[in-house]
């Protein structure tokens, strides 16, 4: 079904970028095996890709730019760059874009820092 | 010999998949040991979509260490045990699956689908191993089908089948063999050929997978590991800690439809 509807499409990508509202539904959702799904890019700098408000729009820190295979935001919480986020100033606002077949996801955050833990805030 | 309930096949089939199921799970503890006792503790990372259990470090801590008293139950089978633990194999992959700190590694999916079919084995202890062979290696196909469909599925889009995903993902950070050879050897736009017929291969297999449960023969259950083994080979070990799981239960398959076992059964 996830290939042709696209409903099911945007459903596979929200699953990705946890943006869906229910924790129940994206819990029963998790068996669903999704090794190596779509194409997943993401940005990390000091702005967010798309324009808000009361953000800075020129960057002073060089962006980073990489492409991962499943679970795109797991970057901030699966390694040790949790570290980096803590420390360094360049880097606040992650952009995640996942494809699939024509449906494209993008999803803005604010990795809020505060009393050493890391609140990952949706900001789109 | 075989016949009997509790037969040494069935018996033998489940130590020897706990034990594929154990070392894919701890394959990567030179990361998750330190990940999961210093880095979440030290940092932890917060979502509104996970409520405050699925946010404890000390959870998936816990849920990423207790397999290990099933080692007991591999060394010493017997019915109760063999079912407390593989209920609670599965119970802990779900957790995990779930959990802010683990949700995105697909160990904990491949395990929970391998533990599951752990606890159905493990609970048919005292049935005839025939029968048992007969129910547990459908099961055990489908699970395969639908692992495999789902990931060939997901890849059937044009940034897999151009190659560009394998190319982004892989070159620039992958630095394992053959990767690093590979990058050493070739040019740019030679990796992004060589990415776009492994990126084709890689979906062929993974169809080929997906087809398990319709094949015939009892071959599909050594010839599977095999092409494993060859994904392992050509992405990365470290991917052994999701595969490792799927092979131990597809050579149970294979031991426990052996001829022998059904014919004495």
């Amino acid at each position: 079904m996830k290939l042709w509807i696209p409903a099911w499409q945007r459903r596979g990508l929200a699953q990705f970028h946890l943006t869906v509202n229910s924790y129940p539904e994206w819990l029963l959702l998790q068996p669903v095996p999704a090794m190596y799904n779509y194409g997943n890019e993401i940005w990390i700098g000091d702005r967010p890709r798309r324009g808000v408000p009361g953000h800075p729009t020129a960057p002073k820190y060089r962006e980073y730019y990489t492409w991962l295979n499943h679970y795109p935001l797991r970057i901030v919480s699966f390694s040790w760059t949790r570290d980096v986020i803590v420390r360094e100033k360049g880097y606040k606002y992650i952009t995640l874009h996942s494809g699939y077949r024509g449906s494209g996801l993008e999803t803005g955050y604010f990795l809020r820092v505060a009393d050493g833990q890391i609140f990952m805030e949706r900001i789109y | 010999m075989w016949s009997m309930g509790g037969g040494s096949r069935t018996v033998k089939v489940l130590q020897g998949v706990m034990l594929c199921w154990l070392l894919g799970w701890y394959i990567k503890c030179y990361f998750f040991l330190p990940y999961f006792l210093e880095v979440t503790f030290r940092v932890p990372v917060h979502h509104r979509l996970f409520p405050a259990f699925f946010e404890n470090p000390l959870v998936s801590t816990i849920c990423y260490l207790l397999p290990l008293i099933s080692v007991p139950a591999i060394l010493r089978p017997g019915r109760r045990r063999m079912i407390f633990t593989t209920a609670l194999m599965a119970v802990c992959s779900f957790i995990l699956m779930g959990h802010i700190n683990t949700y995105n590694d697909a160990t904990f999916v491949t395990s929970f689908w391998v533990a599951l079919w752990m606890l159905f084995v493990a609970w048919r202890y005292d049935v005839a191993e025939r029968e048992t062979a007969e129910q547990a290696c459908p099961i055990a196909s489908w699970m395969m089908g639908v692992i495999f469909l789902a990931g060939a599925v997901g890849k059937l889009t044009p940034e897999y089948l151009s190659g560009e995903a394998f190319f982004r993902i892989f070159w620039p950070d992958n630095v394992t063999w053959p990767h690093s050879w590979l990058l050493a050897t070739y040019s740019k736009s030679q990796l992004a050929t060589i990415s776009f017929y492994m990126s084709r291969m890689i979906i062929g297999m993974e169809l080929f997978l997906a087809g398990i449960p319709f094949y015939g023969s009892r071959h599909k259950y050594w010839v599977a590991p095999v092409i494993l083994v060859c994904f392992t080979i050509t992405n990365t070990w470290a991917i052994l800690s999701v595969l490792s799981c799927l092979i131990g239960m597809m050579l149970g398959c294979w031991f426990l439809s052996g001829r022998k076992a059904t014919a004495d059964a």
